[in-house]
C-alpha cells in the first residue's frame, strides 16, 4: 500500500518541524517578523495614502475655494443682459478658472430651466456630464452656497471633483465642477507600496537569512552535542565534545565531558568486576569441583559397602552419602544462579517438540508421583508443539514445577497442561494440594523462600528450583505465573514465545487452565509407566 | 590380564580416589601428576586407557592429547569440570574419545572405562568394506586408500565402519552414539560431531565437501557413494 | 588530546580571518545607508535647468451640451432650442437632431455650413407651420472649412416648418449647416492651417480652414488637406506633395503614446523618397495645430511607412523669423535697426540704393530695390549704382525668391526681372485701381489693396508661374474685406496674415486680417506715412512724417527711432 505523495509530503514536513531545532526556529521568526513588517507596511502605506489625500485636498479646496470665488466676482461684477455677451463672460470666467484651478476638465452647467437660452452646458477637456456624479449634481443643487467635493473615478483614475454653485446675472444658477486629477497622487502611493512590499519582502528575506545564519551558529554546536550524545548513548562510551569558548555552550559541552569520564569508567569498573565474577565463578566451579569428585568417589564407595560397617558407621555413611548429593546438587544450583547473576547465562535454543519432552519428564516422574500417592496425568493438544528454545533449561523449569507439586500436592491430582498458540507454547502444572497464601505468592520465586518453614524438604530440592526456574524462563523471554488457592491447590504456568525473539500476544492456557477446551485431549498414560515403579536410571 | 589404566590429574587425592574405585573394579591404575610426566609415563606403562584431565601443570592437557595421539590409538576420556565450554570440544578434537563431568559417581566412570576398553562391535558380515575410494577390513581394523592405510582411532574406525557397512542407511547420532560409543543413555551428541569431523579431515578429499561421511541435516549421517 | 587542540587554533584562525572580513562589510553598509538616507529629501537647491519646449497650446476642448427638446415646448422655444443646439456636435449633433422629425433626423447635414451670428435670432411663425429664422451673420464658414468674415453683418433668413408629433413640435425641414453665436463659435471653433508648398517645393504655403474643436479634429485636417488647396490657390499657385488620388484609409485617426498615426491609402506609397519626406512633413505641419498631436507617422496597410527626417532640406515656413532684419534710411545711409536701438551700417548693396531719395526699399539676397517719387530703382549683385526701371512714382517694392521684383507703377501691378525687363503678368480681373500690393515672401500670393468704388477691397491673389519660375498669371483672388477709403498699404507680416494700413484725419490703423481668418485692428495716435512688416505683428514698424519709427506694443505704439526717412527689411 503506497501512501499518497501528498500524505508524504506531509508527514515529511512534520518530522522536518520535530526533528530540527534550526528549521522551527528559523520559520517562527521568519513568519513573526514578516506578519510585523507586514502589518508596519500596511500602517504606513495607509498612513501615507491618506496623508497624500488629505494634503491634496487641502490644495484642491483651497485653489477651488480661490478661482470660484474670483469667478463669482466677476459674474456679480458684470452688466452683460443678452446672450452674446453673457456667453462671452461666461467663456472668460471658464477660462480663468481653467487657469487658476489648472485643472484640464472644467464644467460649467445651467441649473434651472428658466434660464433657457442665455447659456449651454459647457465641460472641457473632454469632460462629459456622465463622469460627474448624480449625487454631487444633487447636493450642490440644493445647497448652492459652499464647496462641494466628491472623490471619483474617471477613466481608471482617482480625481476629486469640486462643486459649487454660481449665480449669474440674468441667466439664473449655474453650477460649476472642477475636476482634479489625482493620478498622480496614486502613482506616488502605487510607487511608496511597491516599494513598502519590495522594501518589506527583501527585508523579510533579508532577516530570514540573517536568522538563519545565527541559528546556524548557535545550532551547530548544539548539534554536535547532540550528535556526540547519540554515539555516546549508542555504546561509543570514548565520544566526548570538544569545548570551545566559555559560554553556556561551554559549560554543558565541559559537564558532558565530565559524566561521560564518570560513566565510562564506572561501566568498564562494573564490565571488571563482571569479568571478575565469571572467572569466579567458573573457577570456583572449577575448584570445587575436583575435591567434590573426590568426596564423591569416596562416599560412593564405602555407601557401596556399608553392609559390611557396624550399623552407626553404615549410618554415618549413609547420610554421607545423602549429603554429598545434596551438596552436589545445591553446588550445581549456586553456580547455576550465580552465572544468572553475573549475565553469564546464555541461550542456547534448538527446535523441539514441547509434547514429547514433556511425555518423557512426566514419564521419568510417574514412580516418584506413585510413591506420593498422586495422579500424574498430561493433558496436550493433538497438534505438535514446536517451539525453538533451550531445551535443557526448559526441562529444568518443568522438572521443577513438577517435583513441587508432587512435594506440595498432598497426594492429589497433578496435571500437566501443554498449550500452544500462534506466538507461544506454555506448560502449566496444577496440583490440589495445600496451596500458597495470597501474600506469599509473589515471594515464591525468592531464593531459599520456603512458604512453611515447618514444612520438611521431601524430595531435596535445594531452595533455589523456583528462583532458577524463573531467571531461566526471563532468559526466554516468557513469563512464569503462579496461581493459587489455599486448600484448593496452585497451578504454575510457564509461558514462552515461540522462537527467543518472538513476542507473547496471549498465553495459551488459562491460569488455572480450565477443563480441557476443544483442541486439548486428555493423554492418559498407560497403566504399565505407573505401575512401574523403582524404574531406576 | 587386568587392563591398565594411567590417570593424568594433578589433585593426588582425586587421582587416589579413582585409583581405588578402579583398582576395586579391577584395574591396574597408575597415576601422573603433570602433563610431562604423563607422556613419559604413557611411554613407560603403556596403559589401555588413559584418564586425562584438562587443566594440567606444565603442559596443558590437551597438549599431552595430542601427544599421546601421535603414538597411540590408545582410549582416552577426559576428565573437566566444564561441560559447556569449548574445552570440551578442544579436548575431543585432540583426540579424545569421550569425556566425563566433575563430578562424577563411580558407577558412571566405571561404565565409561568398561565402554571404552570392550572391543568394537563388528556389525558387519562382510569382511571387507568399500566405501568411496577405501577399503575396510573390518577384521584387521585397518582402512586403505590406494593401498596406503589411514590412522584412524578405533572410534574413528568403528563410526567409519557402522556407516559404511549400512550405506544409504542414516544413522542418528543418538543411534551413532549407542552403536560405536555403546552409550544407552542422552549422551553428548557433541562427541558425535566432532569426531565425524575428525573423520572428515582424515579421510576425506575435501573436509569441507564430504563425500564419503555425508550429513543428513536434521536426522544424522551416512556414508556417502563417493 | 592534542588533535582536539589543534582542531580549535585551526577554528580559532578562521573564525578570525571571517569576522574582520563580515565587520568590513557591515561597517561598508552602513556608510553607504547613512549616506542614503542623507538624500532622502526634497531639493532645495542646485542651479538652474532647461527645459527646451514650452507647450503653447494646452487649453480648449470644449464640449458644449445644449439642452434637448422639452415636453410642451412652442414652436418658437423649439426653434430656439434646434438654433442653440448647433453647438452640440457630440454624437453627430444628437441633441441638434432630437428637435428633428424623425425623416429629416437622418437628412439633415450640419456640416454643410456654419453661420455665426450676433444678437439673437429673430423668429416670426407663419401658417402651416412654416416659421421664418432671420440671425444677423458676421462670418460664415463654408463646408470646406473657409471662413469669411463680413465686415458689417448682415441679416440671413432661413425657413422652417414645424408639424406635431405625439403633440410635441418637431421640426420637418430645415436648411442644412448650423448657426452659432458668436461668443460661443470662438469657444468651439479653432482656426487650423493646411499647409502645401510653392511649386519648386522651397517653401510651405499656408492655406487657413476653421474646424470644430472636436476630438475628431485631426481626421477632418488630414481630409480637408487630401481634398487639396483653396480654390483661389488651386489652379497652380500651391503643389502638394501628396500623391493624387490618395485616401484616409480609415476614417479615424488614433494616437498612442504621443505618436498621431494617419492611414493612408496605396496610393501614398507612390511617393519617391523626396516626396515623402514632404508628404510627411505637410501632415506633421498642419496636424501641429492641435494639441493632441505631436508627432505623425504614416502608415498604409497597417504597416508604418518609414520616412526620415528632411532634416536641413525642408522646406521653410515663410518668413523665418530669423532672417528678417529691420533697416532704416536716415537720409544718408541705410543701417539695421535692432530691438535695443543699436544702429549697423549695412556695406555693400545697400549703399547703391542709398543714395537715392528713398520712400519704400527692400533688400533680398542679392537684389535691392528702392522706390522715389520718381520711379523705382533696383541694384544688384557688385553695382555701385542703382539701376532706374521706371520713371513714374511707384510704391509697395517686393522681391520674390527667383530675383523678380515687384511694384505699384501707376496704380498697376508691374513685375521686372532681374536684369530689369519687365514682365507682363496676366491680371485681367485686375483694373488701373490699385493702392499698394506686396508679394509674400514666398513668392506664391500677392497681396492687393484696389479700390472698389468708394471702398476699398483687400485682395490676395495666388501668382502663376512658368517652368523657369517667370511669373506669368495672377489667379482670381479672394476678397478678404473691404475697409474704407483710407487705406493706403497692405504688407504680409507674416505667412499669413496681412497688415493694411489706414490713415484718417491724423490718426492711422493698423488692421492685421489672416488669410481666411480673423482680424484686428491697431490704432495709433499719429498719422503714419509707411509701413513695413517683417515677421508677426511685433515686427510692423510705421514711419511718421516725422520721421519717428513706431512699434506695436500691447495695444498702442512705441516710439523706437526718429530721424528716419525711410523704413524697410531684409530678407
Amino acid at each position: 500500500m503506497r501512501v499518497g505523495p501528498r500524505r508524504w509530503r506531509f508527514a515529511s514536513i512534520g518530522n522536518l518541524w520535530r526533528s530540527s531545532l534550526q528549521v522551527r526556529t528559523v520559520v517562527i521568526t521568519v513568519l513573526l517578523t514578516s506578519m510585523a513588517i507586514a502589518v508596519f507596511g500596511a500602517v504606513a502605506a495607509l498612513s501615507i495614502s491618506q496623508d497624500l489625500f488629505s494634503s491634496r485636498l487641502n490644495q484642491v479646496l483651497s485653489v477651488s475655494n480661490r478661482a470660484i470665488a474670483e469667478a463669482q466676482s466677476s459674474l456679480s461684477a458684470s452688466a452683460a443682459t443678452d446672450t452674446a455677451s453673457i456667453q462671452e463672460l461666461m467663456n472668460k470666467v471658464l477660462s480663468d478658472i481653467e487657469g487658476t484651478t489648472t485643472s484640464q476638465k472644467v464644467a460649467l452647467l445651467r441649473s434651472e430651466k428658466a434660464s433657457f437660452g442665455y447659456t449651454q452646458d459647457i465641460t472641457s477637456g473632454g469632460l462629459g456630464l456622465d463622469d460627474l456624479p448624480k449625487s454631487l449634481r444633487a447636493a450642490v443643487r440644493e445647497n448652492s452656497t459652499g464647496l462641494w467635493w466628491e472623490s471619483v473615478d474617471i477613466g481608471g483614475d482617482p480625481a476629486i471633483i469640486v462643486g459649487a454653485g454660481l449665480t449669474v446675472q440674468v441667466a439664473g444658477l449655474h453650477e460649476v465642477y472642477v475636476v482634479f486629477d489625482l493620478s498622480g497622487e496614486a502613482q506616488t502611493l502605487a510607487y511608496v507600496q511597491q516599494i513598502l512590499y519590495v522594501g518589506g519582502i527583501a527585508l523579510a528575506l533579508l532577516l530570514s537569512a540573517i536568522m538563519l545564519g545565527v541559528v546556524t551558529l548557535v545550532i551547530r554546536p548544539v548539534r554536535a552535542v547532540a550528535s556526540t550524545s547519540r554515539m555516546f548513548a549508542g555504546g561509543d562510551l570514548a565520544q566526548r565534545i570538544d569545548v570551545r569558548g566559555e559560554d553556556e555552550l561551554a559549560v554543558l559541552a565541559t559537564s558532558f565531558n565530565q559524566m561521560a569520564e564518570s560513566i565510562q569508567s564506572q561501566i568498564i569498573q562494573l564490565e571488571t568486576l563482571s569479568t571478575m565474577q565469571q572467572r569466579f565463578v567458573s573457577d570456583v566451579s572449577h575448584e570445587l569441583r575436583t575435591p567434590l569428585t573426590t568426596i564423591r568417589l569416596a562416599s560412593d564407595m564405602i555407601f557401596d559397602g556399608r553392609e559390611q560397617l557396624d550399623p552407626s558407621y553404615k549410618r554415618a555413611v549413609e547420610l554421607l552419602h545423602n549429603q554429598v548429593d545434596r551438596f552436589e546438587l545445591l553446588l550445581g544450583d549456586l553456580l547455576e544462579i550465580s552465572r544468572f547473576d553475573a549475565g553469564a547465562a546464555t541461550l542456547s535454543a534448538t527446535k523441539f517438540e514441547l509434547k514429547a519432552l514433556a511425555k518423557r519428564i512426566v514419564s521419568s516422574f510417574l514412580p516418584l508421583a506413585a510413591e506420593r500417592g498422586s495422579e500424574l496425568t498430561l493433558r496436550a493438544p493433538r497438534p505438535k508443539c514446536l517451539v525453538t528454545a533451550d531445551e535443557r533449561r526448559i526441562e529444568r523449569i518443568v522438572r521443577n514445577l513438577i517435583a513441587n507439586a508432587i512435594e506440595h500436592g498432598d497426594g492429589g491430582q497433578i496435571e500437566v497442561w501443554i498449550g500452544a498458540n500462534r506466538s507461544a507454547v506454555s506448560v502449566a502444572v496444577r496440583d490440589h494440594g495445600v496451596g500458597i497464601a495470597a501474600v506469599d505468592q509473589s515471594r515464591v520465586f525468592d531464593r531459599f523462600w520456603r512458604a512453611d518453614s515447618s514444612r520438611k524438604r521431601t524430595i531435596g530440592g535445594t531452595g533455589l528450583g523456583l528462583s532458577i526456574a524463573a531467571e531461566d524462563t526471563l532468559l526466554h523471554h516468557g513469563a512464569l505465573e503462579v496461581w493459587s488457592k489455599p486448600g484448593e491447590g496452585s497451578c504454575f504456568r510457564l509461558t514462552i514465545p515461540r522462537t527467543p525473539d518472538g513476542q507473547i500476544t496471549t498465553s495459551p492456557l488459562g491460569l488455572p487452565p480450565t477443563s480441557p477446551s476443544p483442541q486439548t485431549s486428555s493423554i492418559i498414560l498407560p497403566k504399565t509407566w505407573r505401575e512401574e515403579s523403582g524404574h531406576d536410571k | 590380564m587386568a587392563s591398565k589404566i594411567l590417570i593424568v590429574d594433578d589433585d593426588n587425592a582425586l587421582a587416589e580416589m579413582v585409583g581405588l574405585v578402579l583398582a576395586n573394579e579391577g584395574y591396574e591404575v597408575n597415576h601422573s601428576a603433570d602433563g610431562i610426566s604423563a607422556v613419559d609415563d604413557f611411554a613407560t606403562h603403556q596403559p589401555d586407557l588413559v584418564l586425562l584431565d584438562l587443566m594440567l601443570p606444565g603442559m596443558d592437557g590437551i597438549e599431552v592429547c595430542r601427544t599421546i595421539r601421535t603414538q597411540s590409538f590408545v582410549p582416552i576420556i577426559m576428565l573437566t569440570a566444564k561441560a559447556e565450554t569449548n574445552d570440551v570440544v578442544r579436548g575431543l578434537e585432540s583426540g579424545a574419545d569421550d569425556y566425563i563431568v566433575k563430578p562424577f559417581k563411580p558407577q558412571e566412570l566405571v561404565a565409561r572405562v568398561k565402554a571404552r576398553l570392550r572391543p568394537a562391535p563388528n556389525d558387519s558380515a562382510a569382511q571387507s568394506v568399500v566405501v568411496g575410494d577405501i577399503t575396510i577390513d573390518a577384521r584387521a581394523h585397518t582402512a586403505t586408500r590406494d593401498g596406503v592405510p589411514l590412522s584412524l582411532t578405533p572410534l574413528e574406525f568403528s563410526l567409519l565402519v557402522t556407516l559404511a557397512s549400512n550405506p544409504g542407511r542414516v544413522f542418528t547420532r543418538e543411534a551413532l552414539l549407542e552403536r560405536v560409543w555403546g552409550y544407552q543413555y542422552k549422551a553428548d551428541t557433541r562427541l558425535v560431531n566432532v569426531h565425524v569431523q575428525r573423520l572428515r579431515s582424515k579421510i576425506e578429499h575435501n573436509p569441507d565437501e564430504p563425500q564419503i561421511v555425508v550429513t543428513v541435516r536434521g536426522v544424522g549421517y551416512r556414508a556417502g557413494g563417493g | 588530546m592534542t588533535s582536539s587542540r589543534m582542531r580549535l587554533l585551526r577554528a580559532g584562525q578562521t573564525w578570525g580571518g571571517g569576522r574582520a572580513r563580515l565587520a568590513c562589510v557591515l561597517s561598508v553598509v552602513v556608510a553607504v545607508t547613512g549616506v542614503l538616507s542623507g538624500c532622502a529629501s526634497i531639493p532645495t537647491s542646485g542651479g538652474p535647468n532647461h527645459v527646451s519646449d514650452i507647450d503653447t497650446d494646452a487649453t480648449g476642448g470644449y464640449i458644449i451640451t445644449p439642452a434637448g427638446p422639452a415636453s410642451g415646448d412652442s414652436q418658437e422655444e423649439i426653434l430656439r432650442g434646434f438654433i442653440d443646439a448647433g453647438t452640440g456636435f457630440s454624437n453627430d449633433y444628437a441633441v441638434a437632431r432630437e428637435y428633428l422629425t424623425s425623416d429629416l433626423k437622418s437628412t439633415w447635414d450640419p456640416s454643410a455650413s456654419v453661420l455665426v451670428y450676433d444678437g439673437q435670432p429673430t423668429i416670426s411663425i407663419g401658417q402651416d407651420g412654416k416659421a421664418d429664422v432671420s440671425v444677423s451673420v458676421g462670418a460664415s464658414i463654408d463646408q470646406d472649412g473657409h471662413l469669411t468674415e463680413t465686415s458689417t453683418n448682415a441679416d440671413v433668413k432661413q425657413t422652417f416648418t414645424l408639424v406635431q408629433v405625439s403633440g410635441e413640435w418637431r421640426i420637418a425641414s430645415a436648411p442644412d449647416g448650423v448657426a452659432i453665436i458668436r461668443p460661443r463659435f470662438s469657444l468651439i471653433y479653432t482656426q487650423q492651417t493646411l499647409y502645401f508648398y510653392d511649386p519648386d517645393f522651397a517653401f510651405r504655403v499656408p492655406d487657413v480652414r476653421w474646424i470644430a474643436n472636436t476630438p475628431w479634429a485631426a481626421t477632418r485636417l488630414v481630409q480637408l488637406l487630401l481634398k487639396g488647396p483653396s480654390s483661389w490657390l488651386a489652379k497652380g499657385t500651391v503643389a502638394t506633395a501628396v500623391p493624387d488620388g490618395t485616401q484616409l484609409a480609415v476614417d479615424t485617426i488614433s494616437t498612442s503614446s504621443s505618436v498621431t498615426t494617419v492611414e493612408l491609402s496605396s496610393q501614398a506609397l507612390t511617393a519617391d523618397a523626396r516626396g515623402r519626406q514632404l508628404m510627411l512633413l505637410q501632415l506633421q505641419a498642419t496636424l501641429s495645430g492641435l494639441s493632441t498631436v505631436s508627432k505623425v507617422q504614416i502608415s498604409v496597410n497597417d504597416t508604418v511607412v518609414p520616412i526620415s527626417d528632411l532634416g536641413s532640406d525642408a522646406p521653410i515656413t515663410n518668413p523665418s523669423p530669423q532672417a528678417a532684419r529691420l533697416i532704416v534710411d536716415d537720409g544718408e545711409s541705410l543701417a539695421y535697426l535692432s530691438d535695443d536701438g543699436t544702429t549697423e551700417k549695412i556695406a555693400g548693396l545697400a549703399d547703391a540704393i542709398s543714395q537715392l531719395p528713398l520712400t519704400s526699399f527692400t533688400i533680398r539676397g542679392s537684389t535691392a530695390a528702392g522706390t522715389t517719387a520718381q520711379g523705382l530703382w533696383i541694384a544688384t549683385g557688385d553695382a555701385d549704382a542703382p539701376t532706374q526701371l521706371t520713371q513714374s512714382s511707384s510704391s509697395g517694392v517686393s522681391i520674390d525668391p527667383h530675383g523678380y521684383v515687384w511694384a505699384v507703377v501707376g496704380q498697376r501691378v508691374k513685375v521686372f526681372g532681374p536684369d530689369g525687363s519687365e514682365t507682363s503678368v496676366a491680371q485681367s480681373w485686375l483694373g488701373d485701381d490699385v493702392i499698394s500690393a506686396k508679394l509674400s515672401r514666398d513668392g506664391t500670393r500677392l497681396a492687393i489693396l484696389a479700390r472698389n468704388g468708394s471702398r476699398v477691397s483687400v485682395l490676395v491673389s495666388g501668382l502663376v508661374r512658368d517652368k523657369e519660375g517667370k511669373p506669368s498669371e495672377l489667379v482670381q483672388p479672394l476678397t478678404l474685406t473691404t475697409l474704407d477709403r483710407g487705406a493706403s498699404a497692405i504688407v504680409w507680416s507674416s505667412d499669413q496674415d496681412v497688415a493694411i494700413l489706414a490713415s484718417a484725419g491724423n490718426a492711422s490703423t493698423v488692421t492685421v486680417m489672416t488669410v481666411g481668418g480673423e482680424s484686428t485692428t491697431k490704432t495709433s495716435t499719429a498719422k503714419a506715412i509707411a509701413m513695413t512688416a517683417g515677421s508677426g505683428e511685433d515686427s510692423i514698424r510705421l514711419l511718421l512724417e516725422s520721421g519717428e519709427v513706431f512699434a506695436p506694443r500691447g495695444s498702442s505704439w512705441l516710439q523706437v527711432a526718429t530721424g528716419i526717412s525711410a523704413i524697410g527689411y531684409s530678407w
